[in-house]
């Protein structure tokens, strides 16, 4: 399973995100807080810095590396700051059979599309049921599809139903193409008699808008006594306010939310004490969007 | 200690032997006025019953804001979670005058409690049942202060009851983590199939023992007009109607399968014969019971402070 770790607000130091926090992103590669598993199969990010040339095109660095031994992701986290990110490190299961390569490492990002993605969960059955939501995928992107994972398809579904995939779309506008996306994959589960439980934690970002999906297929069906990890939903929590850094010793935002203009979203906070989060309630997405110079955060229900 | 001869209204059902032998397994605890007892994230292992004073409970909430949850004032209790879970502080606590009275420490309750000891069983009792009345205290703040975002609602789906169902319990039992050293509890019941959308217990309706989530999943949802407000979710290995069960009130939530779901019924009158019968797994029934108020209390607050602070940063610029 993997962890994945969403910001959009003010330019903070990729490093601040990244490495400071006691149970930052890069710390859950070897000691995540809610779950029982290393995420040893790489790591990804797409970031974004308004000030630098062509804004709206993130940096992006993908490796299979352990990201905790790269120095050159160091070396990178120190030096930029970003209004928005989108990271990632995949955890898969510990044999033979998985492909590690860097086709394979999140977030995914098709050419000449803003919006990226990263995900959290697998679909039971994936190899099964692939070849059916291939007419859902438009060719353009289908032949963009170059890793193994049921999560690259999820994206080409999710883009595939944009209304214009080439330019920032409005969160509603994204949230239906989630919802379309999650349809197709509900359809095709039906179809091929899937009815194991399948995790779909889901995060878009395109340096202006930020979805985060919380949405599991079937919760809690697992073949009698072979139970496949956690019988648990998979987390994710969010947290809102201004400044994000170290204040009395403690990395958070602060400022009361009444003040706030970022977000961070994360599969789990990024600090052992995590107070001052909230879950993303299960079966839900949040949407942060920008309101003039606001920004909005709100909680849609997601029924599939 | 004379003043805790009594036993505080929140801790009813104590016998005098009971609460004298609790009693003799406390210690004195004073907090001045403006220091802190305890902070949200300290790890937690004792509770703490005030004979005098005032004390403030607060909570951090999104953007480092503080919500003042309530006061705790002399004959009541708080820090219960520490002696039913093994999370860290929930919220900050805060004398605002000297405030003095006795602690039990969590770590000689378990041991005392798995030993059987008659104040330590009945001291778990009356926690449940006061963290489910605080439950229950929560819920109605959500219903009444309907601060939910109006994109979070679903459609009220209230479906036909659940049905008997054949495949058997035990299996399904097997392997659950949450169950693990209790499996059993799982054949004292009717293994029900709910299918999603399907209604288990309606809001305000008498509560009559337990359901368990053996597959599949259930919400519980606050009803919002021909919508539905969803607070908890309940996976395999939970129980559902805690809250009434534990302090007696009824349902205060629609409940409804949000996935096609395998349940077992415990009616009440299994659970209160399992009380007598007291089979070995019996303490580790209640310690789960305990955890999962606890859990469920929790998120009930999270739920509020979510409502809470996506209302304060929404309106963030505006003038008023």
């Amino acid at each position: 399973m993997c962890r994945i770790l969403s910001y959009l607000g003010t330019p903070v130091p990729l490093d601040d995100l990244l490495y400071a926090p006691d149970s930052s992103l890069l710390n859950q590669t070897i000691g995540a807080q809610m779950l029982q598993m290393l995420n040893l199969a790489g790591f990804g990010m797409a970031a974004w810095d308004e000030t630098s040339h062509a804004p709206n095109v993130p940096f992006r660095y993908r490796t299979t590396q352990v990201a905790l031994f790269d120095r050159n992701l160091k070396a990178l986290a120190g030096k930029l700051r970003s209004s928005a990110l989108l990271a990632h490190i995949r955890g898969v299961p510990y044999n033979s059979t998985v492909q590690i390569n860097e086709q394979n490492c999140h977030p995914f990002r098709f050419d000449g599309v803003p919006l990226s993605m990263a995900h959290n969960g697998d679909l039971a059955g994936f190899r099964d049921m692939r070849f059916d939501l291939a007419p859902h995928i438009r060719p353009e992107f289908a032949k963009q599809i170059q890793g193994s994972t049921d999560s690259e398809w999820i994206y080409a579904l999710v883009v595939s139903a944009l209304p214009e995939p080439g330019e920032i779309n409005e969160p509603d506008a994204i949230l239906a193409a989630i919802r379309h996306a999650l349809s197709v994959l509900r359809e095709a589960r039906a179809r091929h008699g899937i009815t194991r439980s399948s995790s779909t934690n889901l995060m878009f970002c395109d340096g202006t808008n930020l979805a985060a999906v919380r949405f599991t297929f079937d919760f809690g069906h697992f073949d009698a006594g072979a139970l496949q990890g956690s019988s648990e939903y998979l987390s994710m929590w969010y947290t809102c306010g201004r400044d994000y850094g170290l204040h009395e010793g403690e990395w958070k935002l602060t400022g009361g939310a009444i003040d706030a203009d970022s977000v961070i979203v994360a599969s789990e906070p990024l600090t052992r004490d995590f107070a001052t989060w909230i879950e993303v309630p299960e079966y839900s997405a949040l949407l942060v969007r920008r309101d003039g110079e606001r920004r909005r955060a709100e909680i849609h229900a997601l029924e599939v | 200690m004379g003043e805790q001869a009594q036993v505080p209204a929140q801790l009813a059902g104590f016998e005098r032997d009971e609460w004298k032998a609790l009693l003799g397994n406390a210690a004195p605890f004073a907090v001045a006025a403006g220091d802190v007892l305890f902070r949200q994230g300290d790890h937690a292992d004792t509770l703490y019953l005030v004979d005098s004073g005032l004390l403030e409970i607060a909570a951090r909430i999104p953007g480092d804001d503080n919500a003042v949850i309530s006061a705790i004032r002399p004959g009541e209790v708080v820090g219960e979670f520490a002696l039913l879970d093994d999370g860290p502080r929930s919220a900050r606590v805060r004398a605002i005058e000297d405030t003095h009275g006795l602690a039990i420490s969590g770590r000689r309750f378990r041991a005392l409690l798995h030993d059987g000891s008659a104040w330590a069983v009945r001291l778990g009792v009356a926690l449940r049942r006061l963290v489910a009345s605080r439950t229950r205290a929560t819920l109605q703040r959500i219903v009444a202060e309907g601060h939910f975002d109006p994109h979070a609602l679903r459609q009220l789906h209230a479906g036909p009851a659940p049905v008997a169902a054949k495949a058997g319990a035990s299996d399904l039992a097997n392997g659950l983590a949450r169950l693990r050293g209790f499996e059993a509890i799982a054949t004292h019941g009717t293994l029900l199939d709910a299918p999603r959308g399907s209604t288990l217990v309606g809001p305000g309706e008498g509560q009559e023992g337990l359901h368990l989530v053996l597959r599949g999943a259930v919400r519980a949802a606050v009803p919002r007009g021909a919508m539905a407000e969803q607070v908890f979710v309940f996976g395999p290995g939970c129980f559902v109607g805690l809250t009434g069960h534990s302090d007696g009130g009824p349902q205060p939530l629609l409940v409804t399968a949000v996935e096609d779901a395998k349940l077992v019924h415990l009616p009440a009158e299994t659970l209160s014969a399992l009380e007598n019968e007291m089979p070995s797994w019996l303490p580790l029934l209640h310690t789960a019971f305990g955890r999962q108020l606890v859990q469920d209390q929790r998120k009930a607050n999270r739920h509020l402070g979510r409502s809470l602070s996506l209302a304060r940063f929404n309106h963030a610029g505006e003038l008023g």
